[in-house]
């Protein structure tokens, strides 16, 4: 999980002005120094000259990219998901008087809602994974606390979201879904119990059902230390019955236990337990109105006995009247009364949730923001957390406030950028209208995770992928991103290759090739530098670049197998793009492969005329005049057979006349010495006479 | 339930590293990919560091030639490979790259690209459209701009253009790029006047597209990346305040009636900002003044500019030692 806050105030020890300078990873360097423009030579010693390092995304842990590329996993199924709907929609517009098909379109807006549903749990599903990950690491690590518990949030804040926003339309009542979060995000239990209670709400597996209620059993009689009757009246307001059931069990085996045992006590707690047991507890969302209603039946005869039962109207000495008070308390709370309710209530959050539950049990989610102001006014004067506050939003159903609010008071650009694009999805917000400079929200705040993102190593290919959702503005990211990704291998920069051809930038594509070759340049690795550079788009090649290359290898190339390398390595980059390769070098390249392929059949008076042609129609670079030169030579003085016929002889030796006599042609042959061009001389003049002979 | 706020423990984020330089840290600059960090002192040598881990750790240390104690330096663009450009005391501006030496990159001084009469205030590598071209800003007034053609051989730079600003010293100037647009620059001299500048290719020239007006003293002038907005951001500050302008992006290759706005304003009181920098994606900039308070600033949803951090220095620290040495 990112957490990009960025602190408010720091100290540094120095004594002199800041610098600093940006990390791409987001962070800042600081370091002391002077202030520049100095007309004058001045030297500061100092004993430390220390660089300090700013980071505010540091935790990256395995654990964190696993849950990058299951979240990401997510994040593209539901957008392949939404684009799948879009075509079917238009699809139904084009043929509007087709029923069967306007049918078929609403089975899938139905199957599509119920996607969505299954989309926010796998999230939640993965949060949650990460968060038990945390929690295990944050206990070798304490520096892992505070992201633990900012995932809690965001699991807690997530689950919200979804029974508020997207599984609105399956719950009738708000009673279920808000008990069932608050028990598992807010109980007094641990962790491990309360990853078993959700294991067990989600499971269809009986068998496992049966383990799991079995482990919890036993978690609870371990972890659970002697509870007062004060905290379970607080876990009856938010319907724990399992914690009550406990309690109740607990007491009276110490009850029996106890040699001074009050037998009113004990019958008043027996009496409560029966009343719980028989309490209707789980809602069929199938037939919630007729749930509601033997709630409600059970409450009415619950407070008519409990006004009845005599052992409730005794006065006792205090301390059993006080008890006594307590145990009716308890049973009062289920029965609904409010005035009981509100005394235990220690915050409005609970004060809703034990209203939605005992008092309003048919109460709607979408009744749900009235309540919540309602229940907020009681506690006016208790100051309310930044969680608190979010999760009112969330209540009232105002899903632009709820993520603006994450970002400023968690500052969790995962949350609010997958969170915006659920509910986006979900047709919830319509993020167009809202706009940040130019931007929608959701693509503000996908930029924004993105941002962080990027800082991960290796994540580039991630972030391109969400910035690919960005259709505003997703592309220029892409190719800023790029600018900074370094390119170790041909592997990788054929991989961001890739990444700009499907991105349309091809503009970076080449900047990319030009990268690798420069870098291939450096190494003298000048054959695959050449391969880079001549594969660049024409308007964008650096065509001196490629001459400089060009003579490079030519220069190391000491015998006619370098070039052959040279040329077999290019000539499948020539061959498919031989129309735009009008260039004289490229020219001569392919032909050279020609020649080459030509000598080896055996075919040298074939490969002989070729040359004669390139030398005629003065198309060949300078830079191979010597190596064209040696080859002749080398043809003349091995074979026996006349290679080179008259014409073909006599244009050689012009040639080689024209480039000998002048000044600014011959430096190119500096590196060959007179003995040499005379020696080719000779050899011609031999071959002249020879070939006029025969 | 632990809430998570815009605090952070200060030891979480904050870490010191120390270099092995002798002297006051002149000028520490990160290539553009964020591996590579180098710094220069007075103590005539370049560090190198590199990032294991999120932690920068020495690995090489470059002795410079005699008298070239660089106290500014610069990266060129990634594409043309690792390039610095460093001025020196003497006003030159000296070139440092890798060369492949004993089967190995190593680090070297290569060349001297150019020797100024006056000193020099700026300098700064263009986007890479324009080449592998340096700009040098220097006190007589005039923006000098090199080339190398060659970006693989050191010997290959020379001079492509000038721009004569003013006939005052000409403090700062930054690089400003838009897709399919020549590339600009911004310049801002002492006699108050803040200019952009765009590059013609016939007459190799550049030509004054645009004037800010501006009339204060300005210190320091950076232009943010265009990423895909739909208008410009640069970051100026003057002898008075920080200010932030909003420009909108070009339309149908015409540089008349460009609309400018001033979208922020922030007083100086007592104090001046002399370096601005904002960070890659241009919303966060980055700020360090004279009382040696590095603030962070940033706009929120509504488009309001506000100071959302500040790193102070403390002078009550007796733990550092401060020699003083001047020579004239």
């Amino acid at each position: 999980m990112i957490s990009n806050s960025i602190p408010k105030q720091l100290r540094l020890s120095v004594t002199e002005s800041i610098n600093f300078n940006w990390e791409q990873s987001g962070g800042l360097l600081l370091f002391s120094t002077q202030r520049p423009i100095l007309e004058k030579t001045k030297r500061l010693s100092i004993k430390n000259s220390s660089i300090n390092q700013l980071k505010w995304d540091s935790l990256i842990l395995s654990s964190t990219r696993k849950f990058y590329s299951q979240s990401h996993g997510i994040f593209l199924s539901l957008q392949k998901l939404s684009a799948k709907l879009k075509l079917e929609k238009k699809q139904k517009q084009s043929t509007i008087l087709n029923l069967q098909l306007n049918l078929n379109l609403n089975e899938r807006l139905n199957k599509f809602q119920s996607d969505l549903v299954l989309i926010s749990r796998q999230y939640r599903a993965v949060l949650t994974e990460y968060l038990v990950s945390l929690s295990q690491k944050s206990k070798r690590d304490p520096n892992l606390v505070d992201e633990a518990n900012l995932i809690g949030l965001a699991v807690m804040l997530w689950h919200l979201c979804e029974i508020i926003f997207i599984d609105q339309t399956v719950y009738v009542t708000a009673r279920e879904p808000l008990s069932n979060w608050y028990l598992y995000h807010f109980s007094m239990n641990n962790n491990s119990l309360r990853q078993n209670i959700f294991q067990t709400n989600n499971s269809r597996n009986d068998k496992k059902n049966k383990k799991i209620q079995k482990q919890n059993k036993l978690m609870k009689k371990q972890n659970l230390n002697k509870i007062d009757l004060i905290q379970v009246l607080q876990s009856a307001l938010v319907g724990d019955f399992e914690q009550v059931f406990f309690f109740i069990e607990q007491e009276l085996s110490e009850i029996k236990k106890s040699p001074n045992m009050n037998k009113s006590l004990i019958k008043i707690i027996k009496f409560i337990k029966s009343e719980l047991s028989s309490c209707p507890r789980d809602f069929e969302i199938s037939n919630t109105s007729d749930s509601v209603e033997r709630l409600k039946k059970w409450q009415r005869e619950c407070q008519q006995k409990i006004e009845r039962l005599p052992e409730f109207n005794i006065s006792y000495d205090n301390s059993i009247s006080l008890l006594i008070k307590n145990w009716k308390e308890l049973l009062m709370i289920f029965a609904g009364d409010f005035d009981v309710i509100r005394q235990y209530s220690q915050n409005w959050i609970e004060f809703l949730i034990a209203n939605v539950l005992w008092i309003k049990p048919n109460l709607t989610i979408k009744e749900l923001p009235l309540l919540v102001e309602q229940c907020r006014k009681e506690f006016i004067n208790t100051e309310d957390t930044p969680t608190n506050e979010i999760i009112m939003m969330i209540l009232k159903n105002s899903p632009i406030k709820v993520i603006r609010m994450i970002e400023t008071l968690i500052a969790s650009p995962w949350l609010s950028a997958h969170l915006i694009d659920l509910l986006y999805h979900s047709k919830i917000i319509d993020s167009q209208k809202i706009t940040y400079n130019g931007l929608d929200l959701r693509e503000h705040y996908l930029i924004e995770f993105c941002q962080r993102l990027i800082n991960c190593n290796d994540m580039f290919i991630t972030t391109s992928s969400y910035l690919k959702q960005c259709k505003t503005v997703g592309r220029s990211y892409i190719e800023l991103f790029l600018k900074r990704e370094k390119i170790n291998s041909d592997n990788y920069a054929k991989k961001l290759i890739n990444i700009c051809n499907k991105n349309d930038l091809y503009k970076s594509a080449d900047r990319i090739k030009n990268t690798r070759a420069i870098q291939l340049l450096q190494t003298n690795n000048n054959v695959q530098a050449l391969i880079w550079l001549i594969s660049i788009d024409p308007i964008r090649r650096k065509n001196v670049l490629i001459n400089r290359t060009v003579d490079k290898i030519l220069k190391n190339a000491n015998d006619l197998s370098d070039l052959d390398i040279l040329v077999n390595s290019i000539s499948s980059v020539i061959n498919e793009k031989n129309s735009s390769y009008q260039s004289d070098l490229f020219n001569y390249l392919s032909k050279y492969s020609k020649i080459t392929h030509l000598f080896e059949k055996g075919q040298l008076q074939k490969g002989a005329q070729i040359i004669v042609k390139l030398i005629e129609t003065r198309t060949l670079p300078k830079q191979f005049w010597l190596t064209i030169l040696n080859d002749i030579a080398k043809l003349i003085s091995l074979q026996d057979e006349i290679i080179f016929d008259k014409h073909g002889t006599f244009v050689i030796m012009n040639f080689l006349e024209q480039i000998t006599t002048f000044e600014h042609e011959r430096e190119t042959l500096l590196s060959i010495d007179n003995s040499q061009i005379q020696k080719i001389r000779f050899l011609l003049v031999k071959n002249l006479g020879k070939s006029l002979i025969y | 339930m632990l809430l998570r706020t815009n605090e952070t423990i200060e030891n979480k984020t904050l870490k010191n590293f120390l270099t092995s330089h002798q002297y006051l840290i002149h000028d520490l600059q990160i290539d553009p990919t964020g591996t590579i960090l180098v710094s220069s002192s007075s103590d005539n040598c370049l560090k190198f560091y590199s990032n294991k881990d999120s932690t920068w750790k020495e690995t090489f240390t470059l002795e410079l030639e005699e008298n070239t104690n660089i106290w500014k330096l610069a990266w060129s663009p990634s594409t043309f490979g690792s390039v610095i450009a460093g001025v020196t005391f003497q006003n030159e501006v000296v070139i440092i790259s890798q060369t492949f030496e004993n089967g190995k990159l190593q680090w070297k001084q290569q060349t001297t690209v150019c020797s100024l009469p006056d000193s020099i205030q700026k300098i700064s590598f263009s986007p890479d459209e324009l080449g592998l071209v340096l700009g040098v800003a220097d006190s007589s007034g005039i923006l000098h701009i090199y080339h190398a053609e060659d970006p693989s051989q050191p010997d290959t730079w020379q001079k492509h253009s000038e721009i004569i600003v003013a006939n005052t010293c000409l403090r700062a100037f930054d690089w400003g790029l838009q897709p399919n647009y020549p590339v600009m620059i911004i310049t801002a001299a002492i006699n108050r006047s803040v200019k952009i500048w765009k590059f013609c290719e016939e007459g190799l020239k550049w030509e004054s597209v645009f004037n800010l007006g501006i009339e204060l003293e300005v210190y320091d002038i950076v232009w943010s990346n265009f990423v895909g907005r739909d208008f410009h951001l640069i970051a100026i500050s003057t002898e008075e305040a920080l200010e932030i302008w909003k420009i909108e992006k070009l339309k149908n290759n015409s540089y008349q009636n460009i609309e400018k706005e001033r979208i922020a304003y922030f007083t100086q009181i007592n104090d001046s900002i002399w370096k601005l920098g904002w960070n890659e994606t241009g919303n966060v900039l980055a700020s360090t003044s004279n009382k040696g308070i590095v603030k962070l600033w940033k706009s929120n949803l509504l488009g309001n500019w506000s100071c959302i951090s500040t790193i102070t220095g403390n002078d009550d620290d007796d733990d550092d030692e401060l020699e003083l040495e001047i020579e004239n």
